[in-house]
């Protein structure tokens, strides 16, 4: 409960990213004393793999044409577990009731929570990719690859500290991140792996400047989203 | 020749009427459940004045 | 406080409900039958009816969300749920129309363009804001979330229509047999159907939400005033 011990002075800029460090330090301690998060994204995502790998059984050739589709669908579902964890791991402790007394604009905990996440989903990414890889034998390193990983996990992060803050607020929180978070996910998911197969399998230049600025603009639309409306969401 | 498609129409709009229909219905219904648990409650409320 | 329904509301009802009836009457013997598609195309009328007053619904629970957030005044909160329910509804009912009209059309049930798919991820969207509503019991608490929920929510919509037709753009899909495209001629019987449906449907929708949000403030209210008495 560090975080009650934090003196921060309303209305200095140096201030806003001290807190936002501070918060920040603390849920990454937490993670490296325990790794209970990037232990379960972990092995969910592989066993997801795994699953996608049997049930379609595809030949050599069709596995890099699908490798965008099964990784990017991979990384939604393992990144519920570390959105519903980031939030439940305020709630468990009674962090929730500490972040809204402590002394400064919420927006910190957005930013913070915002940064950890990617940091997670982005680790979990570079392993799922190496493993679709090996397990698959196709080639996936490709520098364009893993700028629309960036772009479109941090969209993704993005609406899901969002919701996951919201639906934390709920008894049976569990259950109700899927349902409330994926049909807002659609567009995300749509612009990344398509962006993600152009880029992999070559395509239409044009295309897939399309798709990354769809990409772009999600990111935007949501950071300014998440901005303006995070404070309502925890305020009483 | 125009196509007979009199069955679509009539499907479409039995969906149209159901539809609307039902709506109305559980509106209905719904404030009916309402105002009985309100003339319980004002029974309750009476009885023990 | 329960309210009744005003008399100008009684008044609208029956406005509303004689002018869906002579609608109907207009659809039935009025208008004309389509030479390529035959009778199902007088589907369209209560579909395109249907759906805009469903869109209508969204549209307002997605200026009472903002209201609510911003006044904190409840009955905002009742207005968003009587637009989303309405909206629901009524696209629903439009979704399934126009897939009744697409069969004989296209010989298919569904497909994925954008504007149907973007409705039915609409739909799941509006869905899951009834499944927030139905976990939070605190009247201020649910009234609030529900907000930020439907503002979301109703952002990513124009953004997944843009997706989804870029990505059509890019893999045109052949509808059924590609020389129908669901487009007729309309004569003027027809256009004064169409817009007389939607004017209908217009009323339809002010009555149907005007009795939903009165339904919603009335049991609100009761169950504050029986959780006060606790």
């Amino acid at each position: 409960m560090g975080l009650l011990s934090i003196k921060v002075y309303w209305g200095d800029e140096m201030k806003f990213l001290k807190a936002t460090w501070a918060i920040l330090c603390k849920d990454l301690l937490t993670e490296k004393r325990t790794f209970v998060t990037m232990g379960s994204m972990l092995v969910f995502a592989l066993i997801v793999i795994l699953i996608f790998m049997f049930a379609f059984d595809l030949a050599v050739g069709l596995r890099k044409e699908a490798a965008s589709g099964i990784i990017w669908v991979t990384l939604c579902f393992a990144g519920t577990l570390s959105l519903d964890r980031t939030m439940a791991l305020e709630r468990d402790a009674e962090g929730i009731d500490g972040l809204r007394l402590a002394p400064f604009d919420h927006t910190v905990v957005f930013v913070a929570k915002v940064l950890t996440n990617w940091v997670y989903l982005l680790i979990i990414a570079v392993i799922v990719l190496a493993a679709y890889a090996l397990f698959g034998n196709v080639m996936l390193f490709n520098g364009g690859f893993f700028a629309i990983i960036l772009l479109g996990t941090f969209g993704y992060i993005l609406i899901g500290i969002l919701v996951a803050t919201l639906n934390m607020q709920i008894k049976s929180h569990g259950p109700l991140l899927s349902v409330l978070l994926f049909p807002l996910l659609i567009p995300l998911l749509l612009a990344a792996v398509n962006a993600s197969s152009l880029v992999l399998n070559g395509g239409d230049p044009a295309g897939l400047r399309t798709w990354v600025n769809v990409l772009i603009g999600y990111d935007l639309l949501f950071l300014a989203a998440g901005i303006l409306l995070y404070d309502k969401i925890l305020d009483e | 020749m125009t196509p007979d498609t009199l069955n679509y129409f009539v499907a479409g709009y039995i969906v149209v009427v159901l539809g609307i229909g039902g709506y109305i219905l559980s509106l209905v219904i719904r404030s009916a459940s309402l105002k009985r648990k309100l003339d319980q409650k004002s029974d309750q409320d009476s009885t023990r004045e | 406080m329960i309210k009744k329904a005003p008399k100008t509301l009684l008044v609208m009802d029956a406005l509303a409900a004689l002018g869906l009836i002579s609608a109907l009457v207009l659809v039935f013997f009025f208008t004309p039958v389509e030479q390529t598609m035959g009778m199902v195309q007088k589907v369209f009328y209560f579909h395109v009816a249907a759906t805009w007053t469903g869109m209508l619904g969204f549209l307002l629970a997605m200026v009472a969300s903002v209201a609510y957030l911003k006044t904190k005044k409840l009955d905002w909160d009742s207005a968003a749920v009587a637009g989303t329910e309405i909206g629901m509804v009524f696209v629903l009912i439009g979704i399934i129309t126009g897939s009744i009209w697409a069969k004989p059309i296209w010989n298919t049930w569904w497909t994925w363009d954008p504007r149907l798919t973007t409705t039915f991820i609409m739909e799941l969207i509006y869905a899951a804001y009834f499944v927030l509503r139905a976990n939070l019991t605190e009247i201020r608490q649910r009234a609030r979330l529900a907000s930020i929920y439907a503002i979301v929510g109703f952002t990513t919509v124009p953004l997944t229509f843009l997706s989804i037709r870029i990505f059509r753009s890019i893999h045109p899909v052949v509808i059924g047999d590609s020389s129908s495209s669901g487009m007729f001629a309309m004569s003027s019987s027809m256009l004064f159907t169409f817009i007389y449906s939607l004017v209908v449907f217009s009323l339809f929708f002010v009555v149907v939400f005007w009795h939903r949000y009165l339904l919603e403030n009335n049991q609100r209210n009761l169950t504050t005033i029986i959780m006060e008495e606790d």
